[in-house]
């Protein structure tokens, strides 16, 4: 956040609203640190030591010793600091960050979701249906409970097919020579007979 | 005809509309600026910063502190002719001149029969995140989207700030234009000074993306594409919609990269409830729901009175709950 240009002379507290300004120990120009003395007010109760808010160089100073300065009203101004904002509430923030938000006129094209209703979608997970296998038959080219369902009953006949291997591998090539070369002089001696 | 200079000037949101102010009123001699301070003093945020001593008293005016006299009044002008540009100070001020927003500016058209147009722009700093007291930092643009015959308009950027304002002030019927005084002076763009408005009712598309649609306006546009830059870096594509004009709202182009996408988080700082992201989901729901793959999600501002300054930041909606959201709609698979 940008530390304030004006400072003002702050709240004493106990409801006072005025001062008197006793000694300044701050002169035009000073290069000053943050909390350093920068001028003794008197009030009705007590003098006050008031810190500087910030570091900076003072570029103005109000009241000279022995005149009355109001709660709020300006002590000192800083030099170089933030430009006029403006606004008499809140604080902008001001960066000096540059943008570039370059539009984008054309978002290309859909990488084509199937296009189905959310249960839908969460039908054809639990039956383990790929939604871009299946061929639509809704409205708008919409995925089916149908159309699921028509899927995922091809899928369990053919979840019966598994690859063999090893022993039943060779098991089955010779049955299936077998049925191949038996069987049809089996129906030929039948069909002679 | 006038002599058009165009010049790139890098600038701020409130430089670029006081470029556009400035450009339009030079153009159209029926363009005048009223609101409060914004002749002699420039306005509370410095906005009109010049125009006075430019464009004279007669065409900058100061008004008195009368919400609702400003809204009579600039729908008086715009009947009669004129296309005044009205300040309102800041947005939870408005609701004064609501009567004559609502009940007048919005149906002289229709009240008429297209015999009266009200070309007025009404203009208002909104939204939080300057550390203001109550009534300086709501976000209550669905009230004025829900009244028909109003556009609601909202940029994000110098450029669009610019070119808005200028289609705003050309447009022969009442635009609520609100600006996100947080960008006020958040950062600068290159900006054409060459009277050029961008059209209205579209979104703009700010960043390009596959697996996640990203839709906000305003202030949230930054938080936005910070979120987008963070849900990168862990391999998520996230596409940015600067929606712009609130009302109509371009559903087009949200379609059309929900389509694409499959996922959608709406982002606004004001209210959840009854907010304009409720719209923009049920659209959606309406017209994208078969190509959607998780829940539609919103990040907004909660159902309370925007808090003072110290819990402001946890009003507004942050990157982490903007990435959150955007995770759990990723999560969907």
């Amino acid at each position: 956040m940008a530390p304030e240009t004006i400072f003002k002379l702050p709240d004493l507290g106990e409801g006072l609203h005025e001062a008197e300004v006793v000694e300044w120990h701050v002169t035009l120009g000073d290069e000053i640190q943050e909390d350093q003395p920068l001028v003794a007010v008197e009030t009705d109760k007590a003098v006050v030591e008031v810190p500087a808010p910030r570091a900076g160089k003072i570029a103005e100073r109000f009241g000279e010793v022995g005149d009355i300065v109001q709660v709020g009203a300006p002590l000192v101004i800083f030099e170089g600091a933030v430009p006029d904002a403006g606004t008499v509430v809140g604080e902008l923030p001001v960066s000096e960050r540059r943008i570039d938000d370059a539009v984008s006129e054309d978002i290309g094209k859909a990488k084509a979701i199937p296009r189905a209703a959310p249960a839908i979608r969460a039908l054809a997970r639990r039956q383990g249906v790929d939604l871009a296998q299946v061929t639509p038959s809704g409205p708008g080219g919409a995925v089916t409970r149908v159309d699921i369902e028509r899927i995922a009953a091809t899928l369990v006949d053919a979840a019966a097919v598994e690859p063999l291997r090893g022993v039943r591998r060779a098991m089955v090539a010779s049955m299936t020579r077998a049925h191949q070369e038996v069987a049809p002089r089996i129906c030929d001696a039948a069909s002679s007979a | 005809m006038l002599q058009t200079v165009s010049a790139m000037v890098e600038t701020t949101l409130i430089g670029a509309v006081n470029l556009a102010l400035a450009r339009a009123m030079e153009e159209d001699e029926r363009v005048l600026v009223m609101g409060e301070d914004v002749g002699v003093n420039g306005g509370v945020f410095r906005v009109t910063e010049g125009l006075h001593q430019r464009f004279g008293a007669e065409r900058v005016i100061d008004t008195p502190l009368a919400k609702l006299a400003i809204g009579g009044v600039a729908v008086g002008m715009a009947a009669a002719g004129v296309r005044p540009v009205a300040e309102i100070q800041f947005m939870g001020f408005i609701y004064p001149a609501l009567d004559q927003i609502v009940s007048h500016a919005s149906r002289l058209r229709n009240r008429t029969r297209g015999r009266l147009t009200c070309p007025m722009v009404l203009r208002a700093p909104f939204g939080g995140g300057i550390h203001a007291p109550e009534h300086h930092s709501e976000s209550t643009e669905a009230l004025f989207a829900h009244v028909p015959g109003l556009r609601v308009v909202i940029p994000s950027s110098p450029a669009r700030a610019y070119g808005l304002l200028m289609a705003a002030i050309r447009d022969p019927d009442p635009v609520v234009f609100l600006e996100p005084k947080r960008l006020y002076r958040a950062f600068k763009q290159e900006v054409t000074d060459d009277g050029k408005a961008l059209d209205l009712d579209r979104c703009f598309v700010l960043r390009q993306g596959h697996d996640l649609t990203m839709v906000t306006w305003g202030a949230m546009v930054q938080e936005t594409l910070d979120a987008a830059d963070a849900l990168a870096a862990d391999g998520v594509s996230a596409e940015v919609i600067d929606v712009a004009t609130l009302k109509p709202i371009d559903m087009a182009t949200i379609l059309a990269s929900v389509e694409k996408t499959g996922r959608c988080v709406i982002i606004h700082e004001a209210a959840l409830s009854g907010g304009l992201g409720a719209e923009i989901a049920a659209s959606i729901a309406s017209d994208g729901l078969l190509s959607l793959l998780a829940p539609i999600e919103r990040v907004a501002g909660y159902d309370t009175v925007m808090p003072l300054p110290r819990l402001e930041v946890h009003y507004l909606p942050s990157v982490p709950r903007v990435t959150a959201a955007a995770r759990r709609v990723m999560a969907f698979g």
